[in-house]
């Protein structure tokens, strides 16, 4: 607080709206903008007016103190002239009084002293002397002690200056007045002396001549005696203390015209010391002196050198008090205006910048997504115009909005939400901390139905499929891939039944252009807030809870916690796939396949095996489906290849072998494929005949065009190729003629019953057949008894594949058993 | 005025000391039956050579000459259209000198001089008024209503005396011979004259004097009634 001035700019200090007003934010409002420009500019205008005022009107009192000192100096030369005239008056009435003259002849001291004091009394006369015609001072009256007549006159002088026929003023100077004097000739008739009349310029003469005046004006009278002195003066001497000064040797009576005088009081109290210097207009009236003629050269030799002036005074500033009043009235007028003017100019700039924040406030509300009209409340035409075509904005934009937001949030096949409806619901509840479940279906056989139904009918059974799910959960259901659908239960604890009645549901088949097609479900389900409480991590769940139905063929998997964890550390395991790989605890295992035709063992599938210090044993299906997923299959494949064709190329010097490797989903995709096992074969010089490739019928299934371009490819390179898992796919033989390969793999599923399964031992031996009448040979896998092992040999099977024959061996012990069998056979 | 009182007295005591002579002069003069005369010319000049008209020149016996009845004594001082008149006027002194007013208002007649303080005041055109000037000297004249008249009239104890004409010019004709205090006295003077007391002689076959004064520049006229406001 010490430390703070007490003038403290602290804006917090302000009232609100003024603070906001001077210092509203970083960017200046229209308002304060306007209201402060119309501020600016008047208080400018206002004050060129005042100024302009007070230089016109200072000019004008100028001209008038000009004006009236022109007339004063001619009304005071005047003056100065009559009070002569009554001087000479005076003198001449007592020199022709004949009982003076016979008194002044016959010297008649006492008369002649008594008469001139008479006259004195009558006023208007200062000194009045009777001077003999020898120059000694017969009588005097009045200021008989101050006025001291010159000494040593020359009678002659006297006489000339009596004898004169105008009657001209003399100005003398008797100690440190300066008197005006009439000489008038007493004769008798011849002249016998005279009589001199005089008037005192002092201060009193001074001060009765100010009183003449119609305008406030001081008055001096100023003597030459070793520079200048004050004889008479109307104010107080410090009026002249500056000017004495300054005019030291200066020819006053030549000064004409306008001269200024700045006077600086002596007193300055702080008041008239803030003003400043007062400004003073003076003229001079010279009285004596050379430049009044013969009279006073005559006198200048003997009577008194001294010139003397009458000095007028006019203060400017004293004059401009006039006009104070108009200056106050104006800078009131000004002030008010400024008043007037803010609060005008903020009512105006308030309704200029009203519509404009109105508009704002409107374009916030859109941008939060309100798409409410502005009012259209003002009567300005531009504003009217301004939130009309704003209205019409807002509704366009509103309609687009909506349009966009239903095409962002549905499915443009079906006509059904999509996975942002459903990213949204979620958000939504999950913003409420709603408890729900998230079930993601899946139409097992989608691939399947996709290969004999039209683009068409695929549509229109997925409608049937989302309105049928629809139909039984009695919410929106959202389309979320080609065979997949997503919904949220609001009720967790219903799930259970509502899947259960799903299932139900779709034990009816769905009919499209009279075609009953089958549809097998698959759902995965998270609750929240339990199983997750963000989006991808529910998400997640449910899918790691759909893999698990598909995989173990459920009709629906809750999630668990076992599934959790496992995605949870499935991330985690990819890099430390990438780390173990190259440290070598990846590794093969070769299971063996035997011919059934000849009962010699002709080949081997080469299995991937990763013992993992930190994870254990990892199935080879766990971590191919992620390595697919996040990318790193592509690493693994060309690794495995690598590898596999190396253990070949060392086993096919002996005795050449058929070793297949495992192509995934991906591989297919991967174009730069053939290239990369054209490199391997060659650089191992290994013929692709020995090399089988298995691929999966989903594989191929993806994207068929470019899989089918890298078989065909793959199979003019020579390699072996191979569907593996075949049964699992839904896929038509009709399509897999279409295939360049040259196997067919049975998959386990149908091989590890088959000797009790009379359905398996049809489905297998029509494949068979099937697959032999199409040129392909047969492999079946999974073969765990001789039971099977003789019902594929009797089926005219090719190879046969299974724990029964071997499981799959590390490479040593994998030579072990394919050399002691040879032995054995 | 000093002077004035100096020559006053020089005067006084000349013409205290020589009556008697002048007289027992007279006397003898009176006896010898033939008289010798002459004639005095006297030339009056101002300091520049100028003539100085209406001189006085007022002639003395020193040597006893008998003048009785040479001088013809003028003994009017009129008033006439507001101006007096002659405006010199010289008397021997005891004579009475009439003021008569020939203007049809009043006039009133003073002067405060030395030689005669007196006062005539406000008479008409009937009123006979005179003064006699028993002592010797200039008396101004002037008139108390009419500021521009104004005259002298020298007193003189002289028993002959003359004013000078436009040439500055005094001829006395018939002179007794015999040495005479000449006194020249201009109303204009200075009051300094050397030259204005002399002793001269008149001679029979005729003397001519010349007498310088210096005069003030400033002369004392009488002017004109209608410019009486002039000084």
């Amino acid at each position: 607080m010490n430390n703070q001035s007490p003038i403290s700019r602290d804006p917090s200090s302000m009232p609100s709206p003024l603070r906001r007003f001077f210092w509203g934010g970083q960017v200046i409002s229209i308002r304060r903008q306007i209201t402060l420009v119309f501020l600016a500019l008047f208080i400018a205008v206002q004050t060129g007016l005042i100024i302009a005022n007070y230089l016109s009107s200072r000019s004008t009192v100028e001209d008038s103190i000009n004006t009236g000192l022109d007339q004063a100096v001619m009304a005071y030369e005047k003056i100065i002239t009559n009070q002569l005239e009554n001087l000479y008056l005076q003198a001449e009435l007592i020199a022709k009084d004949f009982g003076f003259k016979q008194a002044f002849a016959t010297g008649e001291q006492a008369t002649v002293q008594s008469a001139l004091d008479n006259v004195l009394s009558r006023g208007n006369t200062d000194v009045a002397l009777a001077i003999d015609l020898d120059g000694d001072i017969l009588a005097q009256a009045g200021s008989t002690g101050a006025f001291r007549f010159p000494a040593d006159i020359d009678v002659d002088v006297l006489t000339d200056l009596s004898t004169r026929q105008q009657k001209k003023p003399i100005f003398v100077t008797s100690g440190q007045t300066t008197y005006e004097m009439a000489v008038v000739p007493v004769r008798s008739p011849v002249l016998m002396g005279f009589v001199a009349f005089a008037k005192a310029l002092d201060d009193t003469q001074a001060k009765d001549l100010q009183s003449f005046s119609a305008f406030s004006l001081d008055i001096a009278f100023l003597y030459q005696r070793d520079g200048w002195q004050i004889s008479g003066l109307s104010a107080s001497r410090d009026l002249l203390t500056n000017f004495m000064a300054q005019t030291q040797g200066y020819d006053l009576q030549t000064l004409s015209g306008t001269v200024r005088y700045q006077h600086r009081p002596v007193d300055t109290s702080m008041l008239t010391g803030f003003a400043g210097p007062e400004e003073y207009i003076l003229r001079v009236i010279p009285l004596g002196g050379a430049d009044r003629g013969a009279d006073i050269s005559l006198l200048q030799d003997t009577v008194d050198k001294n010139a003397s002036v009458m000095i007028l005074f006019v203060s400017l500033d004293q004059a401009m008090d006039e006009y104070l009043v108009l200056f106050l009235a104006l800078l009131g007028a000004g002030l008010a205006g400024v008043v007037i003017l803010f609060f005008g100019s903020f009512f105006i700039a308030s309704r200029v910048s009203q519509p404009i924040q109105a508009v704002s406030e409107a374009a916030t509300d859109i941008a939060r997504g309100n798409y409410n009209p502005m009012d259209v409340k003002w009567d300005y035409r531009e504003v009217h115009q301004l939130s009309s075509s704003f209205n019409s904005m807002i509704r366009a934009v509103e309609d687009r909005e909506q349009k966009i937001r239903y095409q962002a949030t549905h499915d443009s096949e079906t006509e059904l939400p999509n996975s942002q409806f459903l990213h949204d619901e979620m958000g939504e509840l999950l913003s409420r901390s709603a408890p729900f479940s998230l079930v993601i279906a899946e139409i097992h056989n989608f691939h399947d139905l996709r290969v004999v139904l039209e683009h068409s009918q695929l549509i229109e059974l997925l409608k049937q499929a989302g309105s049928r799910l629809q139909k039984i959960i009695d919410t929106p259901v959202a389309r979320l891939s080609s065979d997949s659908f997503g919904f949220i239960l609001a009720d967790p604890a219903a799930s259970h039944d509502v899947m259960q009645a799903i299932v139900d549901g779709f034990m009816q088949p769905v009919v499209i252009n009279d075609l009953k097609v089958d549809l097998i479900i698959h759902m995965g389900m998270a609750m929240s807030p339990m199983d997750g409480k963000y989006q991808h991590e529910l998400l997640l769940n449910t899918h790691s809870a759909l893999d698990q139905a598909r995989v173990s063929g459920e009709n629906f998997v809750h999630c668990t916690a076992d599934h959790k964890a496992s995605h949870d550390t499935k991330l985690s395991m990819m890099s430390d796939l990438r780390s173990e790989l190259a440290e070598g605890h990846v590794s093969f295992a070769f299971q063996p396949k035997l011919d059934l035709k000849t009962g010699q063992l002709m080949g081997a599938e080469a299995l991937i095996r990763w013992h993992s210090p930190k994870h254990g044993f990892v199935p080879p299906d766990d971590f191919i489906s992620m390595a697919e997923r996040t990318g790193d299959i592509k690493h693994l494949t060309s690794w495995t290849l690598g590898e596999v064709i190396a253990q070949a190329a060392k086993w096919n010097k002996k005795q050449p072998r058929l070793i297949a490797i495992n192509l995934s989903t991906r591989d297919l995709q991967n174009e730069s494929l053939p290239d990369l096992l054209r490199m391997i074969t060659v650089e191992y010089a290994v013929d692709p005949k020995t090399i089988c490739l298995e691929v999966t019928e989903s594989a191929v299934m993806g994207d068929m065009k470019r899989a089918l371009k890298i078989l065909n490819e793959l199979s003019d390179m020579g390699f072996y190729l191979s569907i593996d898992d075949y049964g699992t796919g839904y896929s038509s033989l009709a399509y897999i003629k279409k295939l360049p390969v040259q196997e067919l793999k049975i998959d386990k599923a149908f091989v590890l019953n088959l000797a009790n399964s009379p359905e398996d031992q049809i489905l297998v031996q029509s494949t068979v057949e099937l697959a032999h009448n199409l040129g392909m040979k047969v492999t079946a896998e999974g073969v765990e008894d001789e039971q099977s092992l003789e019902l594929l040999k009797s089926y005219g099977c090719d190879v046969a594949q299974g724990y029964f024959i071997a499981r799959p061996l590390p490479v040593p012990d994998f030579e072990a058993f394919w050399d002691g069998y040879d032995a054995a056979v | 005025m000093r002077i004035q009182l100096f020559l006053y007295l020089l005067v006084s005591l000349l013409t205290a000391n020589f009556l008697p002579v002048s007289a027992g002069a007279n006397s003898a003069t009176a006896t010898n039956v033939a008289i010798e005369t002459g004639h005095l010319t006297v030339t009056v000049q101002d300091q520049k050579g100028q003539p100085l008209k209406q001189a006085v020149v007022s002639l003395m016996p020193l040597s006893g000459q008998n003048v009785e009845g040479y001088q013809k004594n003028h003994t009017e001082m009129e008033q006439k259209n507001r101006l007096f008149n002659p405006f010199i006027l010289v008397v021997q002194k005891n004579t009475k000198v009439s003021f008569p007013n020939r203007d049809n208002f009043r006039h009133h007649v003073y002067s405060f001089s030395k030689a005669k303080s007196f006062e005539l005041r406000l008479y008409g055109k009937d009123e006979q008024k005179s003064v006699e000037f028993d002592q010797v000297g200039v008396v101004p004249l002037g008139c108390n209503i009419h500021d521009n008249m104004l005259a002298f009239i020298y007193v003189t104890e002289a028993p002959v005396f003359k004013k000078a004409d436009e040439k500055g010019k005094v001829s006395f004709k018939s002179l007794p011979v015999g040495d005479y205090k000449m006194t020249v006295w201009h109303v204009d003077q200075k009051k300094k004259q050397s030259q204005a007391e002399q002793t001269v002689k008149v001679l029979a076959d005729g003397s001519v004097q010349s007498v310088q004064l210096s005069v003030r520049s400033r002369k004392f006229i009488q002017k004109a009634a209608d410019k009486n406001r002039q000084y």
